[in-house]
């Protein structure tokens, strides 16, 4: 008998041998590393625009704008961007909205002394966003690189801002027109911009304040209406379209204040060839920020400033994200009683959320209302930043 | 009816407990050895392969190239101009820590902004403070890296501390500031030594400006596209490779050293076999009367078959466990060597781990099971043909035994034509050539017993002229006892003759090599340059050298040579670059003769010469073109010489330094030798020269380097050499066994001798003088055999593995060694049953029986 119990005994010790390879769990992988928490996608844009400071200019008083090298880097100041954002159609009427950041942040002050083209003190980001309203789907993608090797960058002697292979970048010796090409796996968009309007300095002759703090501003215009013709791909498939983009360019080494959360920003573009942009700060209190500004451009380019009790929104609905259970407005009467303008605005789509490494809602938008009585319509784009 | 059997069987064996010890520690070693063996090689190459591929990720494809590394630029290009994602650029060196230890670290420089999707090592941690926060630290704070938890533990260090390093640079402040986790055992071996980093920090610490080592890739199988997108961008110097390919060619390389190696291993099974089926036929023999009495009881002979089979089957599966676990600590050990000489001589192992796969495991428990089974099934067979009636005496079965010497003879002097046949014929195939080592050494096993019988009387006669009967009687015990004592001098024979053919084989490579390496230093002074050759300032500074040395009184000439690689074929080939005066063009052995023009067609055409291996793994002939790749495309490069180097088994090429600077960048020198003027002091000379040099650079004379080829030889045969002990261990606890066996079951016989008057001196003397006989004879029957052996392993295996002919030297040390090895074992193993019988009284060895 006790060979018996010796045979089975070494058999099982065989087995478990051999099984025990089988049942190891495999070179399990871990979590993306790179991929923030949760709690670091909600740390919006103002925790990274509060940041020390030492060693960066600041925005202090309004000053000379010359081109094209403003529309090059400015890397004594911490952050930067390149903002186009633009309501698309295809011939058949197919409606698209987009979105191509390229945003810039120094690491540190200065220009770093190494003898490898890698060491830089300037990060650049860039988002690329699609919303296709006719397939309900938005479309997001990001990108991260140092300016090193030249991955990255922006030049001071024409308009050219890349990050890898997505760029702005100008087809001739002016400035526009512009051409912004950028894919991703599954969507891309391929465009030309011209500009029929020239640019408008928003704020105090382009400084814009954000909080009361001196410094707490940033520099800022934008390209209100900027014609827009091209292709965009989703899914495999090409669409030539037209439509009308906007941009913004805004740099500044410390933003926001430490009360404020964030900010929802109106671009809108609307039928009597004026624009209007707002931006209304939060509060983290809840409370309504007197730093809230924007603009009126009228037909003929001239700007009617903006101040907070200028514009009243009301927000009409909200929607919560399935992604990351957030709640945000999601539709607004805004007027403007100075003018006589009351708009509702509508998003496109609902889920217009980028989740990535900064988690913000920035989508595109239809525009409906009265001008003095008249109907009048329009699109544009609003941005939902510091939402948890 | 089987449990009265089964219990018979049990009782029996728990009577002989040394029997059985013995048949499964024969099972055991053999299985263990080769089981270490396939661990350890395996391991080795896996932990390559784990080490690279923890590190690229789910990259697919890689672009390397050649020592100058690949231009940054051409990152940037594939990215920004042609927009290919998934690229993973990296920077890697050597650093050596100041503190403890002075281990060698790889620093791995990456850029920490890569997409997520390529998985690479450095990506995956557990810890939530290893964020993107931590990353855009890694990119943004110079000098600063990460380390592995255990490691930084290790060098107890914490976060925010720093460390000395010394590079080509010469010493770097590292900061740490983050730790990386790794979740398993083998990961964490291979992160033990590695500093991960910025790409920046990478390039300062180890002066790679503008360089980049490699670029991982992810290709989607889907998409030609992006691979010829990436293909039509690369310049000369770099190659696009599959990471599968490049493991796959990583095996290939080491495809010949790990059969060599399995063969050493199946060496060990088959002297175990010998002990098994050693043991096995003394089991079935001891019980003749049993098994008579069970058949008289109506026991079939199919049940005694069965039970001899399921005794063994038991045997082999303890053996076998025990042979696993024993191979697994032995592969522990092995695959340091293994590992090491994978390092000479292949490519850089920076830790290997034991990897245990059920494969592995699987393969011994079969090769257990079926050696033992194959060993056991002539005994088996043996005890069903007793008969019931006969119960038979020892005297019938010894007959029975010469008639099948007989038979076996025939089917011996087949083996070996067989093997011999198989030597000549086959072809490139190192299974082959190994195949026909195993059936000549099978083959004589086999006739051994018929040899021994003419042995025996010859020793009888000579032996009886001196000492009468008592000199005529152990040959005349080992004659009569053939079918037992015939297997235990076949096993010795066969381990003898290995150790002899393998270390004339190594002795005659060793001689080789020395003539070699001593003709192929004709500088009196050799400067080596070491260091990284991405570095940009090397080409400059070892040009700088090189005239400072020239200028040096007492300096007659000077010759170069860099090694580097170049791409041909679609593969980074070693090259060696020569600068040549008419003292080192002296130091070349050409296989074949050449012309007078050969150095001046060297110099002054596109043209190479290659070394042995090279030819014969390429089947490259004098006159054929190799094709280069360059930056101004292919170059074809006639071949006019092939000559000896022992130096790698892949072999290399060889250029003019003219003809390598037409199409390739200059990235100084590998060494450079010095040629004194008659008469000058070398040792003088030779500090001058240390005096100009950097801790890169060393200056040794032509004798101290040749002591260095010398030991890197013998330390690549530490592993040969280790094996082919461990076969010779087993063969002696064979032959151990078969002969203490043999002496045990004689107790009557021996008890018989006693009692007519023989005094215990007398039969110790007897005992151990049979024993030694039987070492005798297999020690001289082993002389031919290893011949035999040595010469296959020098003609037709090394030769078709490696590429290199050798000349066969003669070394009478090795035979007497391997005849002295034989018969001290067999005395050995006389001793202690001599003494055991000495001690019995006859009248109770008659009557224990």
């Amino acid at each position: 008998m006790k060979i018996k119990f010796l045979i089975y005994g070494l058999l099982v010790a065989l087995l478990l041998v051999i099984g025990w390879q089988f049942f190891m769990p495999p070179n399990a992988k871990v979590e993306d590393v790179t991929s923030p928490t949760a709690k670091q996608k909600n740390e919006s844009f103002s925790t990274v625009l509060s940041n020390e400071n030492e060693g960066f200019a600041r925005a202090l008083s309004p000053r000379e704008f010359s081109f094209p090298s403003d529309h090059g880097p400015h890397n004594d100041f911490r952050s930067e961007w390149w903002y186009f954002t633009g309501n698309l159609k295809d011939r058949q009427g197919r409606q698209f909205g987009y979105e191509l950041t390229f945003f810039r942040f120094a690491t540190k002050a200065g220009a770093p002394d190494s003898k490898s083209v890698w060491r830089s003190n300037q990060t650049y980001m860039a988002h690329l966003t699609l919303t296709d309203v006719q397939g309900n789907h938005f479309y997001t993608d990001e990108r991260f690189s140092r300016a090193g090797n030249d991955l990255a960058g922006a030049s001071d002697k024409k308009y050219q801002v890349w990050l890898y292979d997505w760029s702005a970048k100008t087809q001739g010796e002016t400035d526009f027109s512009l051409r912004l090409q950028a894919k991703s796996h599954d969507f891309a968009i391929d465009l030309l911009l011209t500009s029929p309007k020239s640019f408008v300095l928003q704020g105090d002759r382009g400084l814009s304040q954000k909080s009361r703090e001196p410094g707490n501003a940033s520099y800022y215009y934008s390209y209100p209406r900027l014609t827009t013709e091209g292709t965009v791909s989703v899914a495999g498939k090409q669409f030539s379209i037209t439509g009308t983009s906007w941009m913004d360019r805004e740099w500044s080494t410390s933003a926001l204040s430490s009360e404020q959360s964030g900010w929802d920003w109106f671009a809108l573009q609307l039928s009597d060839n004026t624009e209007l942009m707002f931006y209304r700060l939060r509060r983290k209190d809840g409370q309504a920020d007197s730093n809230s500004a924007g603009s009126l451009v009228l037909a003929d380019n001239a700007k009617v400033a903006l101040k907070d009790n200028d514009v009243t929104i009301k927000i009409l609905d909200s929607w919560t994200s399935p992604h990351s259970k957030i709640t945000y407005p999601s539709r607004w009467r805004l007027a403007v009683p100075s003018q006589g303008l009351e708009v509702e605005v509508d998003p496109l789509l609902g889920d217009q959320e980028l989740n990535v490494s900064y988690r913000y809602w920035e989508g595109a938008v239809s525009v409906k209302g009265t001008k003095n009585g008249q109907p009048i319509s329009g699109q544009g784009y609003v941005e939902l930043a510091g939402y948890q | 009816m089987s449990a009265i059997l089964k219990r018979s069987s049990r009782n029996f064996l728990w009577q002989h407990p040394w029997q059985l010890a013995l048949a499964i520690l024969g099972i055991a070693l053999g299985v263990a050895v080769v089981i270490a063996i396939d661990l350890a090689m395996e391991s080795s190459l896996k932990s390559f392969n784990q080490a690279s591929q923890a590190m690229s990720g789910t990259a697919t494809h890689r672009i390397i190239a050649s020592d100058g590394g690949l231009d940054e630029k051409l990152y940037t290009g594939l990215r920004v101009e042609r927009g290919i994602a998934n690229l993973a650029p990296i920077v890697t060196g050597y650093v050596k820590l100041v503190q403890p230890g002075e281990d060698n670290f790889k620093l791995i420089g990456i850029d920490p902004f890569i997409e997520k999707s390529l998985h690479a090592g450095w990506q995956n941690g557990q810890s939530e403070s290893f964020s993107r926060d931590l990353l855009t630290r890694l990119l943004s704070e110079p000098n600063s890296v990460l380390l592995s938890e255990k490691t930084a533990q290790q060098l107890h260090l914490q976060i925010n501390d720093q460390f000395k390093v010394i590079t080509d640079q010469g010493a770097q402040q590292l900061k740490l500031i983050g730790l990386f986790s790794v979740n398993d055992a083998v990961a964490e071996q291979i992160s033990a030594k590695l500093i991960i980093t910025d790409i920046a920090t990478a390039q300062e610490v180890l002066g790679l400006f503008g360089r980049l080592s490699s670029i991982d890739i992810v290709i989607e199988p889907d998409d030609p596209g992006t691979l010829a997108a990436i293909q039509q961008s690369l310049p000369g110097s770099a190659l696009l490779v599959s990471i599968d390919s490049q493991a796959e060619s990583m095996r290939e390389m080491t495809r010949a050293f790990a059969i060599n190696l399995k063969a050493l291993g199946l060496l060990s099974l088959l002297v175990g076999m010998f002990l098994i089926y050693n043991t096995m036929t003394f089991l079935v023999m001891q019980r003749r009367r049993l098994i008579g009495s069970l058949r008289l009881l109506g026991v079939t002979r199919q049940q005694i078959f069965k039970l001899v089979i399921g005794e063994a089957l038991l045997l082999a599966l303890i053996g076998t466990v025990v042979g696993i676990l024993l191979g697994i600590a032995l592969g522990q050990g092995l695959l340091y060597l293994i590992s090491g000489t994978i390092n000479a001589i292949y490519f850089r192992i920076d830790a290997a781990t034991l990897m245990i796969t059920p494969l592995q495991i699987g393969k011994g428990v079969l090769l257990g099971i079926s050696a033992t089974l194959l060993a056991v099934l002539p005994p088996a067979y043996e005890a069903t043909q007793l008969s019931a009636v006969k119960v038979l005496a020892r005297s019938q079965l010894e007959l029975g035994s010469r008639r099948l010497i007989k038979t076996v003879g025939l089917i011996s002097m087949l083996l070996i034509i067989g093997g011999l046949v198989t030597a000549w014929f086959s072809g490139q195939s190192i299974t082959l050539g190994l195949a026909s080592i195993f059936l000549i050494l099978f083959g004589f096993g086999l006739l051994t017993p018929a040899i021994t019988l003419l042995f025996t009387k010859l020793f009888e006669r000579v032996f009886g002229l001196f000492l009468g009967i008592l000199g005529r009687l152990p040959a005349r015990m080992v004659a009569a006892e053939i079918s037992r004592t015939g297997i235990a001098i076949a096993a010795l024979m066969i381990a003898v003759s290995a150790t002899i053919g393998m270390d004339l084989m190594i002795g005659s490579f060793r001689q080789t090599v020395a003539q070699w390496v001593h003709a192929s230093l004709p500088a009196d002074l050799y400067v080596s340059i070491l260091g990284d050759k991405m570095t940009a300032e090397k080409a400059l500074s070892d040009h700088q050298l090189k005239n400072e040395i020239a200028k040096l009184a007492g300096v007659q000439m000077l010759s170069s040579a860099l090694h580097t690689k170049l791409i041909a074929d679609d593969q980074l080939t070693k090259i060696s670059v020569f600068e040549l005066n008419e003292a080192s063009k002296q130091g070349f052995i050409f296989k074949h003769q050449v012309a007078d023009d050969l150095w001046a067609r060297f110099d002054n055409q596109q043209s190479i010469i290659v070394t042995e291996p090279y030819a014969y793994h390429h089947a490259v002939k004098i006159g054929q073109k190799i094709r280069l790749k360059t930056d101004q495309g292919e170059q074809a490069f006639e071949v006019i010489a092939i000559y000896a180097d022992y130096s790698g088994d892949q072999g290399h090429l060889a250029m003019s330094r003219q003809n390598y600077q037409r199409y390739w960048p200059d990235l100084g020198y590998s060494g450079i030798g010095v040629y004194a003027k008659a008469g000058t002091d070398l040792k003088q000379l030779e500090s001058r020269i240390n005096q100009l040099m950097t801790t890169q650079q060393t200056v040794k004379s032509n004798q101290d380097i040749y002591k260095a080829s010398m030991e890197v030889f013998e330390q690549t045969f530490t592993i040969t050499e280790t094996l082919r002990w461990l076969s010779a261990a087993i063969a002696f606890v064979g032959v151990f066994s078969a002969l203490m066996a043999l002496q045990f079951e004689r107790t009557r016989q021996l008890g018989i001798l006693r009692a007519i008057g023989i005094t215990s001196r007398q039969l110790t003397v007897l005992i151990i003088s049979e024993t030694g006989l039987m070492g005798l004879i297999a020690g001289l029957l082993a002389i031919p055999v290893g011949f035999i052996v040595a010469y296959v392993l020098i003609f037709v295996v090394y030769q078709r593995s490696f590429g290199w002919t050798m000349a066969f030297y003669f070394d009478a040390g090795v035979l007497y060694q391997g005849v002295a090895l034989a018969f001290i074992a067999a005395l050995l193993a006389g001793i202690f049953p001599a003494m055991k019988m000495a001690q019995t009284h006859p009248a109770e060895a008659l009557r224990t029986e």
